[in-house]
């Protein structure tokens, strides 16, 4: 296996993803003006966002590992 | 429920080409790709990798629910779009990942058709007492910069010593997506989404999560389901510590030391586990 190219591949890309993203991000006062004449997004409907509490407690019953497939 | 692998494997949309072309580029179908290896096996042994390949099936959409979860908390505490666009894709990818391994599984057993996997529930880690936008860096850093990048290296040597066209061509179309799945956390720890403030909490964090996923793993000295047949791609309990040791120190510690993440605590207990 060679290691320094899963680095580069892995960690070196994925961070200048980041570092792209940033340096070309638009503003987002133009976002933010270029969205004022819609329509919304429902939010004040009756859709539930809240799909799973994604964002809240976890139910994992004091695990701390994801289920992964590796190798095993 | 069973379904045709063809029917899943080469629906249009989802990719230019199944993963079985890797294998035999003008094949029509999934069941007129030839593959010598497999077909040699006698019956006990493709009873056993077919459990595998099954059991592997059902892990990849827990894999991908775990990444919806991610998604979810990525939305509400703040992400950068190259992070949520590989995430979301993350959820797709995994389905698609669980018919590879159905389909590899009934061409083992020798049928036409394959078993998809029957419903589980699964754990999402709450890591207690994190809340917030940290836990939500938590939850990117355990699944994407350990299991996923670890992921690459293991299926990187499964397929280095596989002979088998289809498992191979399967491999290597998993470990595709796999990466871009690992990108997604160094990404998201190089984001201004993760602050100083926070990779300094982080470092503490780093054998807890190692610790989640990889004890089990490395505390265990059974061969693991397979390893008697490596043309097949599955590696040995050996060869796996090694994978992974490896993948550690050469791969995700320097990672976590170029985000500017204290990885002594978790060199220490990569130690303790060699």
């Amino acid at each position: 296996m060679d290691t320094k190219k899963l680095f580069h591949a892995i960690v070196v890309i994925g961070m200048t993803t980041a570092a792209a993203c940033s340096s070309s991000s638009p503003d987002p006062g133009q976002d933010a003006a270029a969205d004022s004449g819609g329509g919304g997004n429902d939010s004040g409907g009756n859709k539930d966002v809240a799909v799973a509490d994604t964002g809240g407690g976890g139910n994992d019953a004091g695990g701390d590992g994801f289920v992964a497939w590796l190798g095993c | 429920m069973a379904t045709t692998p063809a029917a899943t494997g080469s629906s249009p949309g989802l990719a230019a080409k199944a993963w079985w072309h890797r294998a035999d580029a003008n094949a029509q179908s999934f069941a007129t790709v030839r593959d010598d290896v497999i077909d040699a096996l006698e019956p006990d042994a493709r009873a056993q990798l077919a459990s595998v390949w099954q059991k592997r099936a059902g892990l990849e959409l827990q894999v991908g629910i775990g990444f919806a979860a991610i998604a979810g908390g990525l939305v509400e505490e703040g992400v950068i779009q190259p992070v949520i666009e590989l995430v979301t894709g993350a959820v797709r990818d995994e389905v698609r990942h669980a018919e590879i391994s159905a389909s590899l599984a009934a061409r083992y057993r020798g049928d036409e058709t394959i078993d998809w996997p029957e419903p589980v529930k699964t754990m999402i880690p709450a890591f207690a007492p994190s809340t917030g936008r940290f836990r939500s860096t938590l939850r990117v850093i355990a699944q994407c910069c350990i299991n996923e990048t670890l992921a690459c290296a293991v299926l990187e040597a499964c397929v280095a010593q596989g002979k088998s066209p289809l498992v191979r061509a399967g491999q290597q179309s998993i470990l595709s997506d796999e990466i871009d799945h690992a990108r997604a956390g160094w990404a998201h720890l190089a984001s201004p989404f993760v602050s100083a403030d926070d990779k300094r909490a982080l470092g503490p964090w780093l054998r807890r999560l190692l610790a989640g996923k990889l004890d089990a793993l490395l505390d265990e000295a059974a061969p693991l389901p397979g390893e008697a047949y490596p043309d097949h791609g599955m590696l040995s309990r050996e060869t796996f510590d090694e994978v992974i040791h490896s993948a550690l120190n050469d791969v995700v510690f320097p990672g976590f030391d170029a985000a500017g993440i204290d990885t002594t605590d978790a060199r220490a207990w990569a130690k303790e586990k060699s």
